[in-house]
């Protein structure tokens, strides 16, 4: 029991240093916003460093989308409907996608860089120098995150409609003008919005998690390891959880 | 550290709640106050529920905000829901709300349908007094059902009768089967065929009046020209020119052939019935025997005179008769000559005015004598009397 109110603790505590950390971070944009370099090299790394690997994995979601779909869609003789799945990447696989692969590639790599500087005291360095690492460290990277993460969902998305629409030429035999007529007949304006601001908070979701893991990172190398794998699975679960959260508003809205 | 939890928990805690909330509020704009609410109410509501779209001409306008049931309400409003409408649509009290299904794998919306544009605007929390409900898939299935056993019978029915046809042609019933079967028909038909095909050659050719109606120009424009006139005519008709015309137009005369209709009618009927001597004539057996006999003795006498017997035969066709005839008369010329001269004793009597005036006055002198006769009479008969009985 002392051990489960422990973990209740810890939890609660943790919630606390998110929000705070979160909340540091936001009041620090206007610092970052001034540190062009700082920001651009954030923006660079997260923007080019993803740039391919999203471009891969969106034209693959693209063409299992339709492989699948257009196969289903074969049974009711309804296949030239198969541009629908496009609006299926729009709502989903694009946004949660690309924030599971960002998750993966720069959250990671924020936890391990900020939890080695966190390892050889560099962060209290930082402190001790008058800078905030809030300002210095996290914001930066959560606005490149939020900036970043909506463009990489455009790009994956085009990514995955031109998978989608090539195999729906090839699989199911449905021209690529007749694939995207259907999804931009249903394609609304809103949905794309909703897209992108599930891709702005997911970015900043990213950022502060992957920093969050750095600052908590104790015990040398072994340390930092741990705090990565921790900051790509609670990112990953942070991200849908959130999803499930953000659509059900976004839609009732 | 207490103070990290402590924040930490409400956060999570708060998180929580709003987690919880956000399966349980369907209708987000209920609580953020957009649009205004209206009532409708329905026999049932099938699987609409709260949170459903409503959608006027297509277009999304609201939600359902609200589903409530009333069982003593009477069953066609038993149901009431709350439609929230958005601020800029404008409901009016002749719209009409109709639950809809959304496709045939279910779900149901709210259609507002418009009705009259004139009807005044509805406002916060009125009511939507036009309702009415879609059939569902099911009631739809059910009535496809009963269409379609409709039509079953009706193909087993059909099949029937072909069944009956079929064999009515095998057995060489009727006469399709004997068209089929009958070589003697066949052979007729074959004439008749070729007939036909001789007289489609001739009609080609332009032969015959069939001929050329269909091939010769002149006779199509003089159909044309027929056609133009008999056009012409009926304008004239139409327009009330002509007897004919005045006939069919003019109210007047229209009365006075009636008039005559009905007279001939009468007439008609007063010859039927054997009225008149015209109906006599046509009726009456005793008088058709007389005019039979009168005929024949006209014949007789008409015979009689051709054949010379009699004296009229004599006087027509006997020269002798004539000669006499001429004679007497050249006799009766002289002696009215003599009269009218004042020869003899009548030309005397006519021309001499002396001989009139003696005359005259011998009837006067006699007049005289019976007059003084006729005065003495009863006295002599009196007296003779007298004498008579002594």
């Amino acid at each position: 029991m002392p051990a489960f109110v422990e973990s209740v603790k810890r939890t609660c505590a943790a919630a606390y240093d998110v929000a705070a950390l979160t909340l540091d971070s936001i009041r620090h944009i206007g610092y970052a916003l001034k540190r062009h370099k700082l920001l651009f090299k954030q923006l660079y790394e997260v923007g080019n460093s993803s740039l391919v690997i999203v471009g891969v994995f969106g034209l693959f979601v693209g063409l299992i989308l339709v492989l699948y779909g257009g196969d289903q869609l074969r049974r009711f003789n309804q296949e030239k409907l198969v541009g629908l799945t496009g609006l299926a990447i729009v709502w989903e696989f694009g946004p949660v996608f690309t924030a599971f692969i960002v998750a993966g590639r720069i959250g990671s790599a924020y936890a391990a860089e900020i939890g080695t500087m966190q390892v050889y005291d560099e962060i209290d360095a930082l402190k001790s120098m008058g800078i905030k690492p809030e300002a210095y460290l996290v914001s930066p990277r959560l606005v490149a995150c939020a900036l970043l993460l909506p463009l990489l969902v455009i790009y994956a998305d085009f990514a995955a409609l031109m998978g989608g629409a090539g195999m729906a030429w090839f699989y199911v035999r449905v021209a690529p003008r007749e694939f995207f007529r259907i999804f931009f007949q249903y394609l609304e304006f809103r949905e794309m919005a909703r897209s992108l601001v599930k891709a702005v908070i997911f970015g900043g979701i990213i950022a502060v998690v992957g920093c969050y893991h750095g600052f908590k990172t104790t015990g040398g190398a072994a340390g930092v390891g741990k705090s990565t794998t921790q900051s790509v699975v609670h990112s990953l679960l942070a991200v849908l959880v959130a999803d499930y959260f953000i659509s059900k508003i976004l839609l009732a809205l | 550290m207490a103070r990290k939890v402590l924040v930490g928990m409400l956060l999570l805690g708060a998180l929580f709640i709003f987690g919880l909330a956000t399966f349980y509020v369907e209708n987000w704009q209920r609580y953020l106050g957009k649009g205004y609410p209206l009532k409708a109410k329905f026999p049932l509501v099938h699987t609409l529920d709260v949170g459903d779209i409503v959608r006027m001409s297509g277009v999304e306008v609201g939600a359902v905000e609200e589903l409530t049931i009333n069982t003593e309400a009477p069953p066609q409003r038993q149901v009431e829901a709350v439609l929230r409408i958005n601020l800029d649509v404008t409901v009016r009290a002749e719209d009409k709300a109709v639950i809809k299904m959304a496709s045939i794998f279910g779900g149901y919306y709210v259609a507002l349908e418009p009705g009259d544009r004139n009807a005044r605007t509805l406002g916060e929390d009125e009511e939507i007094v036009n309702t009415a409900v879609a059939p569902s898939v099911t009631e739809v299935v059910e009535e496809s059902k009963v269409t379609l056993e409709e039509i079953r019978e009706g193909f087993n029915g059909a099949f029937e009768n072909i069944d009956t046809l079929t064999a009515d042609l095998r057995e060489g019933k009727g006469t399709l089967a004997r068209l089929l079967t009958d070589e003697e028909l066949a052979a007729d038909m074959d004439v008749i065929v070729q007939g036909l095909k001789t007289a489609s050659e001739r009609l080609e050719k332009g032969e015959g009046v069939l001929g050329k109606l269909l091939m010769d120009e002149d006779m199509e424009d003089d159909l044309q020209k027929l056609l133009a006139n008999l056009k012409e005519t009926s304008e004239d008709l139409a327009e009330g020119k002509g007897l004919l015309g005045r006939l069919l137009t003019d109210e007047e005369l229209s009365q006075d052939v009636d008039a005559i209709v009905s007279s001939l009618k009468t007439a008609s009927e007063r010859l039927e019935t054997g009225e008149g001597v015209l109906g006599k004539l046509l009726m009456d057996q005793q008088m058709a025997e007389d005019v039979s006999t009168l005929i024949t003795n006209l014949k007789d006498i008409s015979d009689d005179m051709l054949s010379g017997e009699g004296t009229m035969a004599k006087l027509l066709r006997s020269d002798e008769v004539y000669q006499q005839l001429m004679s007497a008369l050249d006799d009766l010329g002289e002696a009215t000559g003599a009269i009218a001269r004042g020869e003899g004793t009548i030309g005397k009597l006519v021309q001499d005015d002396e001989v009139y005036s003696k005359i005259k006055q011998l009837l006067q002198d006699v007049q005289g004598i019976v007059d003084a006769y006729r005065e003495q009479s009863p006295v002599i008969s009196v007296a003779g009397s007298l004498f008579g009985a002594f």
